[in-house]
């Protein structure tokens, strides 16, 4: 999975140099293993060009930390000493690095969801942020259809419990 | 018009299917008072003012308009009609309760007034009808005093302090000592209060009464105390509360009276048991205000807690038979376990409250499991009953709650779980130490990407800075490892290798104990339970599992990780961060030497001395998540993650990296970055030095090559 990736040649090139690593493995070891090459969704330049990337990418996985923090313009390591009066004044409803904001970055992961199954029908979608763990979060990524999402390791059953949760209320 | 008033109890139950069980309109208590009366059990009548009414109260300039005066006068004759009383009648007189009741339960936050309709003349009707003057003249007293508590807004201590002084006088001990005739006096003595602290004298009207502690009720939704309440809980302050009216029943009519409070099943632990307290001769507030010990409910609860004072299962048999059947009734009607308030007054048992009891995270998944075992709930209702946050309450170690607690200061609770271990203060100690085998607490000013294997080490960690998405809260959370950061009452001084906090001072070595749920910090070892992964939790995570559609896949980048993952049920890795593997100590060396290296050729030979090391680091995760995908991410950060940013450790990493310290240093300077978030990171770096790919996709496939069962691609 590539990291960072804003245009479809970045991909493109980076892809290259997998693939040929890929073969030159599989020719020394006389042996060929199934694998995908896909990339990180998390810049808005991204998500808006997920059609041209999805050309070159097999799945998206939506980085939510870094989404938010270029979407929203908030490094989220400065964040903490506004971040409190803007949940308090009502500006975010909650932290959007702890529950995604789902008008914004939401909006985000549902073009580059739709234009990226518009170029390839069977793209796989997740999402890896810290989001990933979030029941709140874990509801939007069911009603715009992501196939997985991932948390980390403690919050796996608190994913699938709100998983399950977010099935049942559709 | 609006309806604003709907009447509950006697047979009557007012309004469509759109009313009757809103909470919305009738408040979380009205529309369970009515709930109950409407399937037959005993609740006193009364009417619900709703919501809309609070809300329009406050539109209207803090007024009520004349259609409600109407309206409130039919709710009155409607109490009057079911109990034969009469509302200001000195001969048989009405008594009532009035009481908030939001949409959600706001505990403590809202005002009630109780024993309303009590004036100089209907207080003889009530020692007529009660036969008992003691009774009337303390009633009329406790209306007195909470009216001009809550309604006039006057000083309360001037009452408590007039009822000291007259038990004081008597010799008395118990406000129960008091007689009649002391109570007629004090009554006396508290109108003289109104009347000097308010400049008027106590109400007589009945009405008057009525609306001022209606008022009363919707103003208590504007204090300050329920806007507190409100901004913690995430309550709009919109809702407005709704406003009950009911006929007073009296659990303080002697040994024959009785009022409690009850869960139908144990709210700590789920066990199917009736779960409660109450008191024989009392009002509601007594039971709340703990001037007297309450008695428990069942007998099997009095014998294990070694108790004296009979249990209501055994000094009121029948009557507790009544409540065991209303139990059964109100568990079936609303398919969850109920929080509940009776009064029993003079043999006859009146229901009062019920709602929907709080619980901890092992009583939510016992009682969905059982409930499910038991036909009142399907499968999938179980799977929502259940707040998915609660699991986290389960899924860590957490302290015995028997131990005893030294706590030295609070932090924000980061990560959650307990852990106890030796004081270290930096990554590497924290490192060495645990490869002796010692628990060890990392405690750091704040963490870094360079503290990575330290915190790996580490079973918990401490930070004086930083938040709850600080690297140090966000690493923890990812490893499983409990973290209180932002811990501002300690101060670490890392050189001299002590913490400070309150006067006492703590060196590497020293033990402390973590609650990462909590923020508590503990000086010495506090005792843990393990978390149980079967029984409930199992059954439910089964069903959860049949109801959803998406995959869940765990972030995890050492095997341990992925191991965790996997036994909690991930079905692959989603994300596999690379970075910490070029952290590791066995290999930033050669990290560096690539970093330092100016040309292609220097970098590769560096790059091949990584080679091996990152080849291992996935075969190993392959083989734990064999048959399952793994979604490895490529080298994200700048690359002056890498390099040492403080002087001392110029000297030492040019010398094992085998450069000159100016070389190193002048590199250092050169890959600094303005904003290092937007800068040369990801796959920039794989576009200026493609070989850094290059040998992390080779070691993938060699990685996956030499596995007997292959990863597989997401699927």
């Amino acid at each position: 999975m590539i990291p960072l990736v804003g245009t479809k040649r970045e991909l493109e090139l980076m892809k290259e140099v997998v693939d040929k690593a890929a073969e030159m493995v599989f020719a020394e070891q006389g042996k060929r293993i199934d694998y995908l090459v896909g990339t990180m969704i998390e810049l808005p330049r991204a998500a808006l060009m997920a059609g041209k990337i999805a050309e070159c990418g097999a799945f998206f996985s939506f980085g939510t930390n870094d989404l938010t923090q270029t979407t929203l313009g908030v490094s989220r390591d400065d964040a903490a000493r506004f971040l409190t009066h803007y949940v308090d004044k009502g500006i975010y409803e909650r932290d959007p690095f702890v529950s995604l904001d789902v008008e914004g970055v939401g909006q985000l992961i549902e073009i580059a969801a739709e234009r990226g199954r518009q170029t390839r029908g069977d793209i796989k979608l997740g999402i890896c942020g810290e989001h990933g763990g979030d029941p709140a979060s874990i509801h939007f990524c069911e009603s715009v259809g992501l196939d997985y999402v991932s948390a980390s390791p403690y919050r796996v059953p608190i994913a699938r419990l709100a998983a399950a949760q977010a099935a049942l209320a559709k | 018009m609006t309806q604003y008033i709907f009447r509950f109890g006697g047979g009557v139950s007012d309004g469509d299917d759109s009313v009757r069980g809103n909470k919305n309109l009738l408040g979380g208590k009205g529309a369970n008072l009515d709930g109950m009366a409407s399937i037959g059990l005993p609740v006193p009548p009364g009417f619900t003012i709703t919501t809309e009414m609070c809300t329009a109260y406050y539109a209207n300039g803090q007024s009520f308009p004349d259609s409600v005066r109407a309206e409130v006068a039919g709710g009155i004759a409607h109490i009057e009609s079911v109990t034969g009383k009469s509302f200001g009648d000195a001969a048989n007189p009405l008594l009532v309760s009035v009481r908030s009741g939001a949409r959600v339960s706001m505990p403590g936050m809202m005002d009630t007034v109780l024993n309303l309709g009590l004036n100089d003349a209907t207080v003889d009707g009530l020692t007529a009808t009660s036969g008992d003057a003691r009774f009337a003249w303390d009633s009329y007293r406790r209306f007195i005093q909470m009216y001009a508590d809550v309604v006039l807004q006057l000083d309360h201590g001037a009452f408590e302090e007039a009822l000291e002084i007259a038990k004081e006088d008597q010799g008395y001990y118990l406000d129960t000592d008091l007689t009649a005739d002391d109570l007629k006096a004090l009554v006396s003595e508290y109108k003289a209060l109104v009347e000097a602290e308010w400049g008027k004298p106590f109400p007589q009207d009945v009405a008057e009464q009525l609306w001022g502690a209606v008022g009363a009720v919707f103003g208590s939704w504007e204090s300050e105390r329920a806007k507190v309440y409100r901004r913690l809980n995430n309550i709009p302050s919109d809702w407005g509360t709704a406003v009950n009216v009911q006929a007073m029943v009296f659990g303080n009519m002697g040994e024959t009276s009785a009022t409690g409070v009850a869960f139908t099943r144990d709210p700590a632990t789920g066990e199917n048991a009736y779960y409660g307290e109450y008191l024989i001769n009392a009002q509601g507030e007594d039971v709340v205000a703990g001037i007297r010990t309450p008695q428990y409910l069942t007998t099997a609860a009095r014998e294990r807690a070694g108790a004296k004072p009979l249990s209501m299962e055994e000094a009121m048999p029948e009557v507790y038979a009544e409540l065991a059947r209303v139990f059964g009734i109100l568990e079936s009607h609303y398919r969850d376990m109920q929080d509940i308030e009776f009064t029993v007054e003079r043999g006859t048992l009146w229901m009062l409250q019920t709602r929907s009891g709080k619980r901890t995270a092992k009583a939510a998944l016992k009682i969905a499991v059982d409930m499910t075992a038991e036909g009142l709930i399907s499968e999938e209702e179980a799977v929502l009953r259940v707040d998915p946050m609660v699991l986290d309450q389960l899924l860590h170690p957490t302290l015995d709650p028997q131990a005893p607690r030294d706590v030295l200061t609070k932090g924000l609770p980061a990560s959650p779980g307990a852990a106890s271990g030796k004081i270290v203060f930096d990554a590497d100690t924290a490192e060495q130490f645990a490869q002796m085998g010692e628990a060890v607490i990392l405690v750091r000013v704040e963490t870094s990407p360079e503290d990575i294997h330290g915190m790996h080490a580490a079973k918990g960690i401490l930070t004086a800075r930083g938040g709850m998405t600080s690297h140090a809260a966000v690493v923890a959370r990812g490893m499983g490892r409990p973290c209180v950061s932002g811990a501002g009452g300690i101060a670490i001084d890392a050189r001299e290798k002590i913490l400070r906090t309150g006067g006492r001072s703590f060196g590497e070595g020293d033990v402390i104990t973590l609650d990462g749920s909590t923020g508590e910090v503990m000086a010495g070892l506090v005792p843990t339970l393990q978390p149980e992964l079967v029984g409930d939790f199992g059954t439910l995570m089964v069903w959860a599992d049949k109801a959803r559609r998406m995959k869940v896949r765990s972030n995890a980048e050492t095997p341990q990780d992925a191991k965790t993952a996997r036994d909690f049920g991930a079905e692959g890795i989603g994300l596999c961060r690379t970075e910490h593997m070029f952290f590791d100590a066995a290999r930033i060396t050669a990290v560096r030497q690539m970093i330092l290296a100016d040309s292609e050729t220097g970098r590769r030979a560096a790059l091949d001395k990584l080679l091996p090391e990152q080849r291992s680091d996935f075969s190993a995760i392959f083989e734990v998540m064999a048959g399952l995908p793994v979604t490895i991410r490529l080298l994200d950060p700048p690359l002056h993650e890498f390099l040492p940013h403080q002087e001392s450790e110029f000297a030492e990493v040019a010398e094992a990296a085998g450069v000159g310290i100016e070389l190193l240093k002048q590199r250092a300077n050169e890959l600094h970055e303005f904003n290092p978030m937007l800068g040369h990171r990801g796959c920039r770096l794989g576009v200026t030095f493609p070989e850094i790919y290059e040998m992390q996709a080779r070691a993938i496939f060699e990685a996956a090559c030499s596995q007997s069962e292959a990863p597989v691609p997401e699927s």
